[in-house]
């Protein structure tokens, strides 16, 4: 099923090699390598790669290659799957920059975690909790204990709570001060056309809980409006039947952060800012005017972290771009065919509009090939498109009042303007 | 390299080195003349952390690709140690090289019997799980009896491990395997009260089934009920191995109409592969169904959208593997996603691949309502950066005409 995984760096040194069925030669990795060499960008390379005897399927994060070979009929988003799970691990246990560096560091303790991860072939333990209980993560306070107390990285024992009804959650859970945290983040996808049609729009919820509880809590949570999570992807430790019954989100929830759930809008939604670009090539100058504001009724509410990237042909010579808020930088994207302007304002102002004009120089006679198209990033707090709100939190089978806390954001997911 | 190696030649005074995780890049350091004499010191000698650090010290050169074949003989005497740590790492060097020195793994089935009764069941199944992977058909009857035992053991994690296993010895000698009776006992595992356990048996069968043409695996109704009582509480990757199982099986009307109900809930699991092969399962298992109002509500209304939020994903991975599906469901069903075209509209940073699909795919949902929404993006694309995806927009809009004849003016 999962018969083997190679990590590579991306010049395609092997970092870890681990087989559960048959040895697979090391030359499947030049293979691989001679693919990538075909394309002009690296991230082109297509995830499921068909050479003669064997399929090579690829994860690429960063500069960390995760790479495994089949040759028997394999549902492929099984194979791409269990690398986004080795990967979550792996942020888990090394942090959020994993480069191969770290995995070097770390080999012994990544072969572990992949024998228990992957069992012969079949995954089995992914569940972050239960890696923890089995083998410690390389924190200071556990280093400091193995080079003293001689303790193993390694428990001997198996985690109560393994093979039972609730395994996202060990036994014997204790924090001094008891609190559970929701986040209701949403995410905006859109394109919007030149005329400032929005052609597309979806927007992607999550609400994600933090939860630093003793024992083993039960929550219900209500919110304002059960239809829009009606076809919500929810965790594992959610109760699907009285979820579909009533409408109510009833779990035991894992410690530490997770992802509740997830839902999808789809159509037509409000947008927290407008974008008004215009960029007008003449004669080997480009005018540039862009300005942005918030569209938000209630303007007590602030948009912060607001980037908007314009992406301008490599030949530019020079940029003489000015802005009356934030600031403006010139960054050179190191594969493709851009260079990148980047207009960064911190918050939004309530009393100006922020604008960015100037010019930019082509070689002359230089005629740009197509319109660039803009992406735009910000962070709207405390507001979100939906409404969604929680309504009800109850928190049962404990002993303690905890601190409840709930928090709402609108981000920018894949936010193109184009003109 | 270079750097790692310096680091380690000033780190060799071994009072002052660091010891534990996150400080292992200096064993990867390159290999001298007579390191494997060092090696073969440092392993026979008597400080513990001494023989940890050289078998780490092995496992790196064989990580890196060099050959340490030859200190077979000495990683295999520290096998006895109580430290689990020693012992996995022992394990996982006997896995890599057995099949270049079978005489000198008959020395080892000793301490695997003495191990596969130790009290600790991590152990046990630690053993059964390297008794897999040596895949030499010598030394395979010498292994079968701890296998059997641990296929009966009270502990569900080590049952777990010896399902698989069996698929293992059945891939080096299938004839082993029945002498003992193995498949017989993997069959009733099907029926233990641990749903890991009914998971791996299953997807233990499912492996053999698909090796060989004997008859090993037959789905029989009560088998179905199990499978899919077992599905609701096993792991996520247990549910992909009993849903691909189904996907095997021919079901009768009725038994396709309870599977459907059954199966609908893993739609919208969190995990793509899941949604993914609950989709297959009940598409394949509407066809069976006689009820007409139940195909075309689950056709309608619950298939499209799993299949849309694996494209509202941020990985392109699992985008192109939903997008390359959709086109085969397409295929069959053709209206399926004539209302959803606006998810297929290609992202400015979406890698080459994730777009080509994408176009695909707009061409075959292209139909009287839908064209012109289709032919303004289409257009928009005629003045993007990459030339291959230009080339392929174009070649789109030429595909679109031909298919209907009144989109054939506007294009």
């Amino acid at each position: 099923m999962f018969p083997n995984l190679f990590v590579l760096n991306s010049t395609g040194e092997v970092l870890i090699e681990k087989h559960w069925e048959e040895k697979v030669p090391r030359k499947v990795v030049d293979l691989f390598m001679e693919q990538q060499l075909k394309k002009e960008r690296k991230v082109d390379v297509s995830p499921v790669i068909e050479t003669p005897k064997l399929y090579l399927i690829h994860t690429r994060r960063g500069d960390v290659i995760l790479l495994t070979t089949v040759n028997k009929e394999t549902p492929p988003l099984f194979v791409i799957e269990i690398h986004n799970k080795i990967m979550q691990v792996m942020y888990h246990y090394f942090g959020p920059a994993i480069n191969s560096r770290t995995i070097k560091e770390n080999f012994v303790l990544i072969y572990h975690l992949l024998d228990e991860m992957v069992d012969g072939g079949f995954p089995f333990t992914t569940d972050i909790n239960q890696l923890q209980a089995m083998i410690q993560p390389p924190t200071i306070v556990n280093k400091v204990m193995a080079t003293f107390a001689n303790s193993d990285s390694v428990k001997k024992a198996l985690p109560e709570g393994m093979l039972t009804k609730i395994p996202w959650r060990r036994t014997g859970v204790k924090y001094h001060s008891n609190e559970i945290c929701f986040d209701l983040i949403e995410e905006i996808n859109c394109i919007i056309e030149r005329n400032s049609n929005v052609s597309v729009c979806e927007v992607k919820g999550s609400i994600v809980c933090t939860c630093r509880l003793s024992g083993m809590p039960d929550i219900t949570l209500t919110v304002s409006h059960p239809s829009l999570i009606q076809d919500a992807v929810l965790h594992r430790c959610v109760r699907i039947n009285r979820f579909r019954r009533e409408r109510v989100i009833s779990f035991v929830p894992p410690d530490g952060r997770f992802t509740l759930l997830t839902y999808f809008l789809r159509g037509p939604c409000q947008l927290p800012i407008f974008v008004r670009p215009s960029i007008n090539y003449t004669n080997g100058t480009g005018n540039v005017n862009i300005s942005v504001g918030s569209k938000m009724r209630d303007q007590s509410k602030t948009i912060e972290d607001v980037k908007v990237i314009i992406p301008f042909p490599k030949d530019m010579l020079s940029s003489n771009l000015t802005t009356n808020a934030g600031s403006v930088t010139t960054v050179e994207t190191a594969s493709g065919p851009h260079r990148e302007v980047h207009w960064v304002i911190p918050r939004l102002p309530k009393d100006k509009t922020p604008v960015l004009e100037g010019s930019v120089l082509f070689p002359t006679g230089f005629k740009p090939p197509h319109r660039p198209t803009l992406s735009v990033q910000f962070n709207a707090k405390s507001w979100n498109t939906s409404g969604l709100q929680v309504e009800g939190l109850d928190v049962i089978d404990v002993k303690y009042k905890p601190f409840r806390g709930v928090r709402t954001a609108t981000r920018a997911g894949n936010f193109t303007v184009r003109l | 390299m270079s750097s790692s190696s310096k680091k380690s030649k000033r780190t060799k005074a071994k009072k002052k080195e660091k010891k534990g995780p996150g400080n292992d890049s200096r064993y990867f350091s390159s290999t001298k003349k007579g390191e494997i004499a060092e090696l073969r010191r440092e392993l026979n000698s008597m400080n513990e952390e001494a023989v940890k650090d050289a078998v780490k010290k092995v496992i790196a050169s064989m990580t890196v690709g060099k050959d340490v074949s030859a200190l077979f003989a000495d990683v295999l005497k520290r096998m006895t140690t109580q430290d689990t740590e020693l012992k996995k790492l022992v394990y996982l060097y006997i896995i890599t090289y057995a099949r270049s020195s079978p005489k000198v793994v008959l020395l080892s089935v000793n301490s695997f019997t003495k191990d596969a009764k130790h009290r600790s069941p991590l152990i046990r199944a630690l053993v059964i799980r390297t008794i897999g992977c040596i895949r030499l058909p010598d030394v395979v009857d010498y292994f079968c009896p701890p296998l059997a035992e641990g296929l009966k053991d009270p502990d569900p994690y080590v049952r777990k491990t010896a399902a698989v296993c069996v698929a293992k010895l059945y891939d080096i000698s299938p004839e082993a395997v029945e002498e003992h009776g193995f498949l017989k006992t993997l069959r009733s595992l099907i029926s233990d009260h641990n749903a890991m356990v009914v998971a791996n048996a299953v997807a233990a069968l499912a492996e053999i089934a698909e090796s060989t043409s004997k008859d090993v695996f037959k789905i029989t109704p009560d088998m179905l009920n199990k499978l899919l009582a077992a599905m609701n509480e096993c792991t996520e990757w247990g549910q992909v191995f009993i849903l691909d199982c189904l996907a095997k099986y021919n079901p009768t009307a009725k038994q396709a109409e309870t599977v459907v109900e059954r199966v609908v809930p893993r739609l919208i699991h969190a995990n793509s592969a899941v949604s993914m092969s609950a989709v297959k399962v009940i598409i394949k298992y509407l066809d069976v169904v006689e009820n007409t109002s139940m195909r075309s509500y689950v056709m309608r209304e619950k298939i499209p959208n799993p299949l849309i939020t694996i494209l509202s994903g941020d990985k392109p991975e699992l985008q192109y593997i939903a997008l390359r599906n959709i086109n085969l469901i397409l295929q069959k069903e053709g209206k399926l996603l004539d209302k959803h075209v606006r998810h297929f509209f290609c992202k400015y940073n979406d890698p080459l691949y994730v777009k080509l699909e994408k176009l695909e795919i707009m061409a075959r949902v292209a139909s009287n309502d839908n064209y012109d929404k289709i032919l303004m993006e289409l257009r928009a694309y005629g003045s993007e950066v990459d030339e291959a995806f230009v080339r392929r927009a174009i070649a789109t809009i030429g595909r679109i005409a031909v298919k209907l004849d009144g989109a054939a003016r506007k294009c």
